[in-house]
């Protein structure tokens, strides 16, 4: 295949000074190579601020394997909310949260299509919180409703970088729903100072 | 799609130094805008670097969260986005490698024999631009574009595949040319 530029492009008309400049342009594209393709599931912008790596990589009958993983398995068919690629459970809602004092902590949040026993499967993923020193103190993940908590959805705490974590709640889901993340240390009252909020 | 955009529609050619600032104050469709953008180079860039596509999966997505988290930082005084944009990349495929303990695939400082390390540098921020610069492209300028020179077609091929004269296809490709000098501006 020839690599001479007249080959390519249509030269008729082009002054000295443009066809140098498309010329130089022709080289890079040669040298440059093509651009990488992304891989499936990377290709749409991220719904949430997080990605869950572990979901979108495991392969199906590894899920299913992973018995401690069975909530992690109703997700995997879904990267972005309402999808229902492959079968299998869709990610109904996915939200983001942040640092609600201006720190670093990021968290995602994807919830699952209703169990029939009429539970919503809720995956969170947190970065950046800081580990609780007292083993007393703990985190909430709490539905929020005009200014005040609606409902627990569990407790937790968090280990290293970013920590992955799995709910099943009860309550009613949809596009207004907000979640906050409260942080209780030992003898303060429910629900805690809240340290993140959804974005 | 569950998850609600309560953001305004971005004008189709927006500046990215006006989607980093956007991103910056919470508008996340500003962030996707971002992301279809820069998604490709990103990745690209991590897999020469890493070496690996699991680990450039990682980075491309450590990258995106540190856009999103450092966006209100940057200011558009200080320099244009794409440069801001690369630097973030570039720490977050370095972090990447040192989290695994292993250097990087294609690490700045090593020696080579092919080209130094300003070389190789200044090579990875042209392939970033040109890559970037593609995807600004009109879909039909960037489909000749990557059929004449990634798929080892002759133009003649190419226009057969796409069921156009040559001579469109030499057109279009002058055309794309031209749009990329015009965005490399700069660079060439």
């Amino acid at each position: 295949m020839s690599r001479a530029f007249e080959d390519w492009v249509d030269v008729e008309g082009l002054s000295p000074e443009e066809r140098g400049r498309l010329e130089r342009v022709h080289e890079l594209l040669l040298a440059a190579g093509p651009p990488a393709e992304l891989p499936a599931g990377l290709e749409r912008p991220p719904a949430q601020v997080i990605a869950f790596p572990g979901w979108r990589r495991r392969p199906w009958a590894a899920v299913l394997a992973a018995a401690a993983l069975l909530v992690a398995a109703s997700f995997t068919a879904g990267y972005v909310a309402g999808d229902r690629e492959g079968g299998g459970t869709a990610v109904v809602r996915t939200a983001a949260l942040e640092d609600s004092r201006g720190g670093r902590a990021l968290a995602s949040l994807r919830v699952g299509e209703r169990y029939a026993s009429g539970n919503w499967p809720i995956e969170l993923t947190v970065r950046g919180l800081p580990p609780l020193t007292d083993v007393r103190a703990y985190y909430l993940l709490l539905v929020w409703r005009d200014g005040k908590p609606a409902g627990v959805c569990g407790a937790f705490r968090v280990q290293g970088s970013e920590t992955n974590l799995h709910f099943d709640v009860p309550y009613a889901i949809d596009d207004s729903t907000r979640w906050v993340v409260t942080r209780v240390d030992p003898g303060e009252r429910y629900p805690g100072d809240v340290v993140m909020k959804t974005v | 799609m569950a998850f609600a955009l309560e953001t305004p529609r971005i004008a189709s050619v927006c500046s990215d130094a006006e989607l980093i600032q956007r991103t910056g104050a919470g508008d996340r469709t500003a962030f996707e805008k971002l992301y279809k953008r820069y998604a490709r180079p990103v990745f690209g860039l991590a897999l020469r670097r890493l070496g690996d596509r699991g680990r450039a999966e990682d980075a491309l997505q450590e990258t995106f969260v540190s856009i999103w988290r450092s966006a209100r930082t940057y200011s558009p005084e200080r320099g244009p986005g794409a440069p801001w944009l690369y630097g973030v990349a570039r720490n977050a495929i370095v972090d990447r490698s040192r989290a695994r303990h292993e250097p990087a695939a294609e690490a700045p400082d090593e020696p080579s024999l092919d080209a130094g390390p300003d070389e190789r540098a200044e090579g990875a921020w042209l392939q970033w631009r040109i890559h970037r610069a593609l995807e600004a492209l009109p879909e039909r300028e960037r489909e000749v574009i990557a059929l004449a020179y990634w798929s080892d077609l002759s133009q003649s091929e190419v226009a057969a595949r796409l069921g156009i004269p040559l001579g469109t296809v030499k057109t279009r490709t002058r055309a794309a040319l031209a749009h990329l000098a015009e965005a490399l501006e700069g660079e060439i």
